[in-house]
């Protein structure tokens, strides 16, 4: 057996990449499809497909703080709400170009996800959610009635950026760099998850005890992922507000804040609460789902009745939501090629007649 | 001055009689069942729209639609716990509470389809009467007083059941020792069940009482606001429970008056006090939090008994 | 001089006194074993030497270092691992990845660093895949690599949980019942791997045993412990002849042993 090696470590050349999975060829050609598509389907479809985006960046936030570290936060949208109002003084106020305006909205969330951190992270388990939703609530009831910082129930304007040449007040435009920005989000939390503090993070939420002989800091590492989390929630609040345009309070008083706080946790642990593009496909099938039943307010409620449903059946049967529902598939189709792509044709068909029909119905 | 405080301590003992039954209905479930239940406000939610639902098209005279109101709130708690909780292993806090969410954000859905999506606010009959009362110079609307007194009599009647009569003594039991209780012979899934038909009963009536006569002596208003998963008072009557480590219930009774007259009274502090009452209230519930304040009311025995 | 000490640890949950005047001592690349009827207190030793639990008085150190007040991960950095007497792994992971996230230790790239790929991450990730594979060879795992510990033997979880705890690259090793549920064959590997350990790792191990072969063939000293007091300590052979140990075990002395042939 090897005596010396366990002692001082070589470098050795990086491994070697092994043949993509079936999981990654089949999300290489729905991100091409999903890109492609909305600028064909005309302006609205972008403004939907904008709105996905924006979602999924806010939805990192989540995965981040619960799907990486266990811990339940209610409280993304009060970070949203902060990035937004930030986004709107700087953008239309001071003039600040976009991107700088992230970054500012991000520093400025620090102060709050440290406070609330620094109390929240030694409470466990369902005493941590209360403690955000308490936290959601105050800062609701205060930062979010103070004119001053959110124009007061006019609301304020956040101008979509200009970069050079190229204008993003258009939707299909602004649909585009919502893009970008996710997936560049997406590809950091990636490395974060294969990083030494993401590990840690993983390792908190599967057994405290374990990870704490092994040296984490475990309260350190909840707050580090409860502050990342809210730094992605404002930079998503900055595109958030650039997508709305016109940017009211409201929403981020109690107890609206707590309502729509709830409504991501649901999509993204449908999509798949512990990778990185849950949220993306939370979002879509919630947006998609909205905008079908969009005439039909009625069926709104019953589609929100069975999200619910569906929510709690992937709570209690299907861990990795659709995410991992995918990649079971695509394992499936590796295997047995023709079979499996019949099978997973079918369903698919299966669900875009239903909504179809359930659309034409609604007319 | 006096007259004004008696006045403002009456309206905010209405306000803790609702978040006593809401914190009573906390305690209930979570001792008996280890679920921290944020579905309450929802299960809730749902009898009040049934009974609007009925009152507004005369289907059922107010007081009956009440009664039918309160009794679909129960159920919807006992399918809750039936379907749902009961598969739940206690140990997964996390996917508890999440269920919890959900539940809650089903009963809110399915109460704005009752509701038809119908926007805006809905004009809702009450069932009781809209009169005054004059109580030794102090005015209170009747069905304030009734809410106090309703409350009052839960209370002074749950306690003791639950103390002295076999029931309420297998209640507590199943809520500290689950397996041992079992030994004992009793059906701790039966006692679970009727933990959540109280506990969810007592929601509907605390909303039944605070949303038809929100209004004062017009009525009530049932708004957006309210159809929502996690409603306003859910956060103080979680506050209340606290106070009791969401164990204790006369604790908890305790909590409600803090979070009720206590703060309203705060109306009549100096001006920065008296302006953030409801700020007041959130660090109250974040240092209850912090204090942890189950430890004083379990042993670790028993609290090991509830997470697992 | 002593690389874990303790000086009268005391503890008592409610009536019940489960450390009494504990004071022991290891030296650097010792193997002492501590062996003690059940509920002697010999877990909450080890509760309380990696801090899990707080003793009502009495100190301990570690090295130089007073380590008394110090909370687990920081004992866990100054060079102190344990294993326990339910297995404690992450299962949701592959023994690969339990074996990556025990590298924390040695690994120092910030959040920063690992969400923009930065160089530092990579040389991060680099040294993290020599750690496990060496690790992985000294214990014998390869083959369960891709593993979760769901799908393992028990007797395999338990190597898994030593190569875990030896990723930390302890200064000392605090072993609860390292043989218990692995079968007679693996037990018997099990001394000389610990041997192994000690002298690649150069750490000091402290070990619960009850597998009475095991503990006395590999522990150069031994402690006794009964209702919580230190009853004996010396070599393993003056331990098991000792008066006090024979009693708490067998319920009867050498003395009773000859006055009874």
């Amino acid at each position: 057996m090897s005596t010396r090696i366990l002692e001082r470590p070589t470098a050795t050349l990086p491994a070697k990449r092994t043949k993509p999975s079936g999981a990654a060829t089949v999300g290489a050609v729905v991100l091409a499809a999903v890109a492609i598509g909305p600028l064909l389907l005309g302006d609205f479809a972008s403004f939907v497909g904008a709105r996905i985006a924006v979602t999924a960046i806010i939805g990192l936030s989540v995965i981040v703080v619960t799907g990486y570290t266990g811990q339940l936060s209610l409280m993304p949208y009060t970070f949203v709400g902060i990035g937004m109002f930030v986004a709107a003084h700087a953008i239309t106020g001071w003039g600040w170009p976009f991107w700088f305006a992230a970054m500012l909205a991000a520093a400025l969330s620090v102060p709050l996800s440290l406070l609330v951190g620094l109390v929240a992270v030694r409470l466990h388990g369902f005493y941590f959610a209360i403690a955000t939703l308490t936290f959601a609530s105050a800062v609701g009831a205060t930062l979010f009635e103070w004119d001053a910082f959110t124009g007061g129930q006019t609301g304020m304007r956040v101008a979509r950026p200009v970069i050079g040449p190229i204008n993003f007040a258009g939707d299909e435009a602004y649909y585009l760099l919502c893009l970008v920005t996710v997936l560049l989000l997406v590809w950091m939390v990636i490395g974060l998850q294969h990083s030494r503090i993401g590990r840690a993070m993983t390792a908190v939420r599967e057994n405290e005890t374990a990870a704490a002989t092994l040296g984490i800091n475990v309260m350190k590492t909840k707050l580090v992922a409860f502050i990342v989390s809210g730094m992605i929630a404002a930079i998503g609040g900055v595109y958030h507000g650039m997508l709305l345009q016109s940017v009211t309070p409201t929403p981020y008083q109690t107890p609206y804040v707590e309502a729509v706080g709830v409504t991501l946790v649901i999509l993204v642990v449908i999509g798949g609460m512990r990778s990185p593009w849950g949220p993306f496909i939370g979002a879509a099938i919630m947006y998609v789902q909205v905008e079908v039943f969009r005439t039909a307010l009625f069926l709104q409620y019953i589609a929100a009745a069975m999200t619910a449903i569906a929510f709690i059946v992937v709570l209690l049967k299907l861990p990795d939501g659709l995410v991992g529902l995918i990649k079971h598939e695509a394992e499936v189709v590796r295997r047995a090629p023709l079979r499996g792509s019949i099978r997973v044709a079918t369903i698919i068909a299966i669900k875009v007649v239903v909504t179809y029909a359930i659309w034409r119905l609604s007319q | 001055m006096a007259t004004l405080t008696a006045q403002i301590a009456l309206i905010g003992l209405a306000k803790s009689g609702v978040i006593a039954m809401l914190a009573v209905g906390i305690v209930l479930i979570y001792r008996t069942t280890g679920v921290v239940n944020l579905a309450h406000w929802g299960i809730g939610l749902v009898g009040v729209v049934v009974y609007v639902l009925l009152t507004g098209r005369e289907i059922l005279p107010p007081l009956l639609a009440a009664a039918v109101g309160l009794a679909v709130s129960a159920l919807s708690g006992l399918l809750a716990q039936r379907l749902v909780f009961a598969r739940i292993h206690r140990g997964q806090v996390i996917t508890m509470i999440l269920v919890a969410l959900g539940v809650g954000s089903f009963f809110a859905a399915v109460s704005q389809m009752l509701l038809r999506g119908q926007r805006g606010e809905i004009i809702v009959d009450p069932f009781l009467p809209g009169s005054i009362v004059n109580l030794a110079g102090a005015v209170i609307l009747a069905s304030e007083l009734v809410t106090i007194l309703v409350a009052a009599a839960t209370c002074a009647v749950l306690l003791p059941w639950l103390k002295r009569s076999r029931s309420g003594r297998a209640l507590r039991a199943v809520a500290q020792n689950r397996e041992a209780a079992q030994l004992a012979g009793i059906d701790a899934a039966r006692y679970a069940e009727l933990a959540w038909v109280i506990g969810s009963g007592l929601a509907g009536l605390a909303l039944l009482l605070l949303i038809p006569h929100s209004a004062g002596e017009q009525g009530g208003v049932l708004s957006v606001v309210h159809l929502v998963p996690l409603g306003q008072l859910l956060i103080p009557a979680f506050g209340a429970a606290l106070v009791g480590g969401l164990i204790s219930l006369p604790a908890a009774l305790a909590g409600s008056l803090i979070f009720g007259v206590v703060q309203e009274l705060l109306i009549l502090a100096p001006s920065p006090i008296a302006d953030q009452r409801e700020v007041l209230a959130f660090v109250v519930i974040t240092v209850l939090l912090l204090l942890r304040t189950e430890r004083f009311f379990a042993s670790n025995a028993e609290l090991e008994a509830l997470r697992s | 001089m002593n690389l874990l000490r303790t000086e009268g640890l005391n503890l008592r949950f409610g009536g019940v006194v489960a450390l009494d005047d504990v004071s022991i001592g290891i030296d650097e690349a010792e193997i002492v074993g501590l062996l003690g009827p059940n509920g002697a207190g010999k877990s909450t030793l080890f509760n309380v030497l990696s801090g899990l639990l707080k003793p009502d008085g009495g100190r301990a150190y570690l090295g130089e270092r007073d380590i008394s007040r110090s909370l687990p991960y920081e004992r866990a950095l100054a060079g102190l691992g344990r294993t326990f007497q339910h297995i404690k792994l992450f299962p949701g992971h592959t023994v690969e990845e339990n074996l990556r996230i025990a590298q924390h230790r040695h690994l120092r790239s910030s959040v920063l660093a690992a969400m923009l790929r930065l160089p530092s991450w990579r040389r991060d990730e680099a040294e993290a895949r020599d750690r496990i594979n060496a690790v992985l060879e000294l214990i014998d795992l390869e083959r369960y690599r891709h593993h979760r510990p769901g799908e393992l033997s028990y007797g395999t979880l338990r190597f898994v949980e030593l190569a875990v705890v030896l990723s930390l690259q302890p200064r000392v090793l605090l072993l609860d019942e390292p043989a218990s549920g692995i079968a007679q064959r693996e037990a018997e590997a099990l001394g000389p791997l610990l041997r192994e350990i000690r002298d690649v790792l150069g750490c000091a191990i402290f070990l619960i045993e009850h597998d009475m072969p095991l503990l006395l063939s590999v522990s150069e000293r031994v402690y006794a412990l009964d209702f919580g007091k230190v009853i004996a300590h010396g070599t393993p052979a003056e331990v098991t002849a000792d008066d006090h140990v024979l009693s708490s075990y067998l319920g009867r002395t050498r003395r009773d042993d000859r006055a009874a042939s």
